[in-house]
C-alpha cells in the first residue's frame, strides 16, 4: 500500500538554530498519528511543512505521492490543516465562513448548501449556523476551525494541538470525533504536549524533542519499549499473614524482578512482571490454585507520563 | 432524487477558462463584501456620505458663486448678469466638487487595502487561506476588488453632486464620464500600492505608514512628470500624440482637471484615454506582480515575471521620454522656437537621454547581487561549492529565473533598453546620422565600463557580507562611495567644476557634460575608462577575498 503521508529526512532551520531534523515517517490511510513533544521541538514546524506553509530547508515529503516542496497547489486539496493559533474575521456568520472555504475548493456551486450542512452535522455546531463567528466560544471556534478544515473531505488532517484550550468535556467531545474521523479511513496527524490526551485514540505515537523525532510506532511497541515490565497490582483479604504469604510465594517466581508491599493500598503487592499477557493469565491460575485470597489482580494502567519524561530530556533549545 | 441543473452561461465560460475565476465569483471578493455591506452600517456610511457630498455641493456652490440655491432669496435684486463672470465661477465650482472627490479618493484607496493582507496576518487567519488552493493570484485580486467595489460605490454616490455640475452647465456629460473613468483607474492603483505595502511590511500600522508615504510620493511624481509633459505638449503642434494628457492623468488632482481646447478632437481624446489605461495596467500589473513576490509563498515564483515587467516599465518609460524629447527638437527643426516665447534647445533630449540611467543606477546593485552567488542558502552554498565553475557563470537563457545566475543578463538588457530608447530619441535630432555613430561607440563602451563597475562592486560586496540584505546594502554603499565621493572632492572650493578635468573622475559626468554637446562622446569614454579601472581594482580585492575565504573554509585535513 502506498502511504498517504511520507516523510522522508525532513530538516528545517532558522539560522542556526535547528527546528527540525531528520524526521522521516510513512503514515498510511486510517493512521492516527499522535505526534507529542515539549515546547519549541518543532512539532508547529513539521506540521507546517507537511501542510506546505513553509519549506523544508532539506528533506522531502509527500502527501498522497505528491510532492510537497514541488506541487504544494496539488497537495493542497488533500490536506485539512488546523493551525495551533488562528484567527476568525469579524461580521462573519458561521455559514458564510464555511461557504468561503468551501468555495475556495470550488466544487459546484449548488453542493455548497449540503456540504455545510454536512460539516456543522459533524462537528456538532447546527444550531450555531447564523451565529457571528466572532462571538463563538474559544472551544467552539475550533470546532468551526475542524468543520472548515472538513468541507473538501480531504484524505489527510493536520491538526496542531486541536484540543489545547478546551474543557475536559470538550476535549472528550473532539478526540470521539478526530477518532470517527479515522476510522473513515483519513490519515491524521494530531500534536499535543501531554501524551495520555492522545493515547487512547491513537494507533502509531510519535515523541519528539529539539526537533528529533525521539521515538515513533505502534503505541503498544513504544510503551513496550520504554517501559519493559509490567506493574501488577495484586490484592488480598484483610490480613497481614496472607500478604507475606503472597509475597513469598512471589519472590520466587521466575518472571517478576520486583516485589514490593504498596504504600499506598493496604493489603496490596505491587509487582513487575517481565512475562506477556499468556504467561499473567498463568500466573494468575496458580495464584488461585494454591488457594490465596485474592480481591483483585490488576495491572497497574500504562504510565505515559512516566514514558514521556523517561524519553525526553527536558532540554530546549 | 436529484434534478440536474443545466449549467449557466457564466459557469461554462469558467470552466472554459479557469483563469478567469480569478475575477469572477472570487471568494474572497464575496466573504469581503459580505462582512463590509452588513447590516445598519453601511447604510450609516452610506448616509453619511451623501449627506457630506450634498452639503459639500451646495456651500461648494454657494462660495464659488457667490449665490444660494435657495429659490427664496435667488431672486429679488439680482445684481447685473454677467456671462463671462458666471461661467468662471461655475469652472470654480466644478474644480470644488472634484478635487475634493479626488482628494476623498486618494485618501480613501490607499487605506482600503493597506491593511489587508497584513491585517490576516496579524488576525492569524492568513495560513488557512495558503493552505485552500487558492493562489496568490485570487488572494491579491480579491482584496483588490473588493477594494475596487467599496470604491465604486464612492463613486457613484458622488453622481448627485456631479450631475449638478452638468446641470448648472460648469461640465458637460462626456467631461464627468472622462473624470469618472480616469478617478477610477487611478483608485485602483493606489489600492494596489496600498496592497504591496501590505504585503511587504508586517506591521498593519507600519504598513499604512508606508502605503500613505508611497502615495504622496507617487501623487508628487506624478504631478510634476503630468506638469512637465503637459507643458511639453500642449504647445505643440507637430505631434499630436507626444504624451502629455496619459502622464498627467496618472495624478487624480491632474485627471479631473478640463482638457483644454488644444488637445484635440474627441478621436484623440479616446486613443489617449486607451494609451492611459494602458500604462495605468503596467503600472498595477507590476504592483501586483511586486505584492505576489513579497507575499513570498512558497510554490509562487514571480521574480522572474518581475523582471520582465520592470523591463518593459523601462522600455516604455524611456521610449515616451524619447518620444516626447524628439517632439520637441521636430519643434526646433521647424523654427518654433523663434516665434515661441520660450526656447528649445537640443540640452533637454541629451538630459532625458541620461536621465533614466542616471537615476536608477544606484539601485542596479540591488538588483545585481544574487549574480554573484556569494549569498545563496545554505543549501545551495554547499551546492556552489561542489561546482565551483557555476558560482561564475553566467547563465544567458536564465536571464528570467530567479536563481542567483540570473540578474546579470537581466541587467544588460537594461542597460540594453535604456540605450536603444537613447538612440532612437536621438533619431529625431538634426544631424543625427554623424551624432549616432559617436554616441553608439562612446555609449556602449560606457555602459560597459560602468556595468562592469556594477557587477565588480556587487561581486566585492558579496565576498565581504554573506546575508543578501547586507550585501546589497553594502553594494549601494559602495557604488555611492565610488560614483559619488569624487563629486564632493570637486565642489569643495571648486565654483566652475564643469571646466576642472578632475570632473571626469566622477563616472556619472556624462550626465552633466550634455551642455557642451561635442564633448558630451568625449565625456563618455573618459569616464567610461575611469569606471573599468574601478572595476578592475574591485574585481582583484573580490577575488582576494573569496579565495581567502575558500582557503579558510576547507577542512582541515
Ligand atoms: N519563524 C521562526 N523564526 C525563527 N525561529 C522559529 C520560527 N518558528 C519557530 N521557530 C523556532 O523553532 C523551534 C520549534 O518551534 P515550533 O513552533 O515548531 O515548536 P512546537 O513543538 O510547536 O512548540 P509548542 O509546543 O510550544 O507549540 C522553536 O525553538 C522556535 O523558537
Ligand atoms: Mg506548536
Amino acid at each position: 500500500m502506498q502511504p498517504m503521508i511520507s516523510a522522508e529526512n525532513l530538516r528545517k532551520t532558522y539560522g542556526t538554530l535547528v527546528a527540525v531534523e531528520g524526521w522521516t515517517l510513512d503514515l498510511y490511510p486510517g493512521d492516527i498519528f499522535g505526534f507529542i513533544g515539549p515546547n519549541g521541538a518543532g512539532k508547529t514546524t513539521t506540521i507546517k511543512m507537511l501542510a506546505t506553509l513553509i519549506q523544508p530547508t532539506s528533506g522531502s515529503a509527500t502527501v498522497n505521492g505528491i510532492d510537497v516542496v514541488r506541487f504544494p497547489r496539488e497537495v493542497r486539496p488533500y490536506i485539512g490543516y488546523m493551525p495551533d493559533a488562528f484567527g476568525v474575521y469579524d461580521d462573519i456568520k458561521v455559514w458564510e465562513y464555511l461557504d468561503f472555504f468551501c468555495a475556495a475548493y470550488d466544487p459546484p456551486k449548488e453542493s455548497r448548501p449540503e456540504i455545510i450542512e454536512r460539516v456543522l452535522t459533524v462537528t456538532d455546531l447546527m444550531e450555531k449556523r447564523d451565529a457571528y463567528v466572532q462571538t463563538l466560544s474559544r472551544g467552539m471556534q475550533q470546532r468551526l476551525c475542524l468543520a472548515k478544515c472538513l468541507v473538501h473531505d480531504p484524505k489527510v488532517l493536520l491538526l496542531d494541538e486541536p484540543a489545547s484550550g478546551l474543557d475536559p468535556r470538550a476535549r472528550i467531545d473532539i478526540k470521539k470525533l478526530i477518532a470517527r474521523l479515522g476510522a473513515l479511513g483519513k490519515t491524521i496527524i494530531v500534536s499535543s504536549h501531554i501524551l495520555p490526551e492522545l493515547a487512547d485514540f491513537c494507533n502509531k505515537i510519535g515523541i519528539q524533542e529539539r526537533g528529533k523525532l525521539l521515538v515513533s510506532g505502534d503505541v503498544e511497541t513504544i510503551v513496550r519499549q520504554l517501559q519493559p515490565t509490567r506493574q501488577l497490582m495484586i490484592s488480598v483479604r484483610n490480613d497481614d499473614s496472607a500478604v507475606t504469604r503472597l509475597l513469598e510465594t512471589l519472590r520466587d517466581h521466575p518472571l517478576i524482578e520486583k516485589v514490593t508491599r504498596d504504600t499506598d493500598t493496604p493489603y496490596t503487592v505491587r509487582v513487575a512482571f517481565t512475562g506477556n499477557v499468556e504467561q499473567q493469565a498463568i500466573l494468575l491460575r496458580s495464584l488461585i490454585a494454591e488457594e490465596h485470597p485474592l480481591t483483585s489482580f490488576a495491572e497497574s494502567a500504562m504510565d505515559l507520563e512516566d514514558v514521556f519524561l523517561r524519553v525526553t530530556t527536558g532540554k530546549v533549545h | 432524487m436529484t434534478t440536474k441543473v443545466a449549467p449557466s452561461p457564466i459557469d461554462a465560460l469558467l470552466r472554459r477558462f479557469p483563469g478567469l475565476k480569478q475575477f469572477v465569483a472570487n471568494p474572497i471578493v464575496i466573504r469581503d463584501l459580505r462582512a463590509q455591506m452588513r447590516g445598519s452600517r453601511s447604510y450609516w456610511f452610506m448616509g453619511g456620505y451623501l449627506l457630506l457630498m450634498g452639503i459639500l455641493a451646495v456651500s461648494g456652490y454657494a462660495v464659488s458663486t457667490g449665490q444660494s440655491l435657495n429659490p427664496l432669496t435667488y431672486g429679488g435684486d439680482r445684481p447685473a448678469f454677467n456671462i463671462v463672470d458666471a461661467q468662471g465661477k461655475l469652472e470654480g465650482f466644478y474644480y470644488f466638487i472634484f478635487i475634493t472627490l479626488s482628494a476623498l479618493i486618494t485618501l480613501i484607496a490607499p487605506a482600503l487595502t493597506a491593511a489587508s493582507i497584513v491585517g490576516e496576518r496579524q488576525r492569524q487567519s492568513f495560513d488557512l487561506l495558503v493552505t485552500t488552493p487558492l493562489t496568490s493570484g485570487h488572494i491579491l485580486i480579491g482584496k483588490l476588488m473588493s477594494s475596487i467595489a467599496f470604491l465604486s460605490l464612492l463613486l457613484i454616490l458622488s453622481l448627485p453632486a456631479s450631475a449638478l455640475c452638468i446641470l448648472l452647465g460648469g461640465a458637460t456629460l462626456a467631461d464627468v464620464f472622462r473624470v469618472y473613468f480616469l478617478l477610477a483607474v487611478d483608485s485602483v492603483i493606489l489600492s494596489a500600492i496600498g496592497l504591496f505595502f501590505s504585503c511587504a511590511v508586517p506591521a498593519p500600522l507600519l504598513a499604512t505608514i508606508w502605503t500613505y508615504a508611497a502615495v504622496a510620493g507617487y501623487f508628487a511624481a506624478t504631478y510634476v512628470a503630468g506638469a512637465m509633459s503637459l507643458s511639453g505638449s500642449t504647445n505643440n503642434f507637430s505631434m499630436p500624440l507626444a504624451p502629455g494628457l496619459e502622464i498627467a492623468w496618472l495624478n487624480p488632482v491632474l485627471a479631473v482637471m478640463p482638457v483644454m481646447n488644444g488637445e484635440g478632437s474627441s478621436l484623440a481624446l479616446l486613443t489617449r484615454m486607451v494609451l492611459f489605461l494602458g500604462i495605468a495596467s503596467l503600472i498595477i500589473r507590476l504592483l501586483l506582480t511586486a505584492s505576489t513576490y513579497r507575499l513570498g509563498l512558497f510554490g509562487a515564483a514571480s521574480g522572474p515575471s518581475l523582471r520582465k515587467q520592470i523591463l518593459l516599465l523601462t522600455f516604455v518609460t524611456v521610449a515616451g521620454t524619447m518620444y516626447s524629447a524628439a517632439s520637441h527638437v521636430t519643434m526646433d527643426m521647424m523654427g518654433y522656437s523663434e516665434t515661441q516665447s520660450f526656447t528649445v534647445s537640443s540640452t533637454p533630449i541629451l538630459w532625458v537621454m541620461i536621465f533614466p540611467l542616471a537615476v536608477a543606477m544606484p539601485f542596479l546593485p540591488g538588483l545585481f547581487v544574487p549574480a554573484t552567488g556569494a549569498d545563496a542558502p545554505p543549501g545551495a552554498v554547499a551546492n556552489a561549492a561542489d561546482e565551483p565553475s557555476r558560482q561564475r557563470r553566467i547563465v544567458w537563457n536564465r536571464a528570467f529565473h530567479t536563481e542567483h545566475s540570473g540578474s546579470m543578463p537581466f541587467y544588460l538588457l537594461w542597460v540594453s533598453t535604456a540605450l536603444l530608447g537613447a538612440v532612437i530619441g536621438a533619431s529625431f535630432r538634426p544631424g543625427f546620422l554623424s551624432f549616432l555613430s559617436g554616441i553608439l561607440i562612446a555609449g556602449g563602451f560606457y555602459a560597459i565600463c560602468v556595468g562592469f563597475l556594477i557587477w565588480t562592486l556587487s561581486r566585492l560586496a558579496g565576498s565581504m557580507v554573506t546575508q543578501l540584505s547586507s550585501a546589497r546594502a553594502t553594494a549601494f554603499a559602495l557604488l555611492i562611495a565610488v560614483a559619488g565621493l569624487p563629486m564632493l572632492v570637486l565642489t569643495m572650493g571648486q565654483s566652475s567644476w564643469e571646466t576642472n578635468p578632475l570632473t571626469s573622475l566622477w563616472i556619472l559626468s556624462p550626465a552633466l557634460a550634455t551642455d557642451h554637446v561635442g564633448a558630451f562622446t568625449e565625456s563618455l569614454v573618459r569616464s567610461g575608462m575611469i569606471a573599468a579601472c574601478f572595476g578592475v581594482v574591485a574585481f582583484v580585492i573580490a577575488n582576494g577575498i573569496s579565495a581567502n575565504r575558500r582557503r579558510s573554509a576547507r577542512p582541515q585535513a
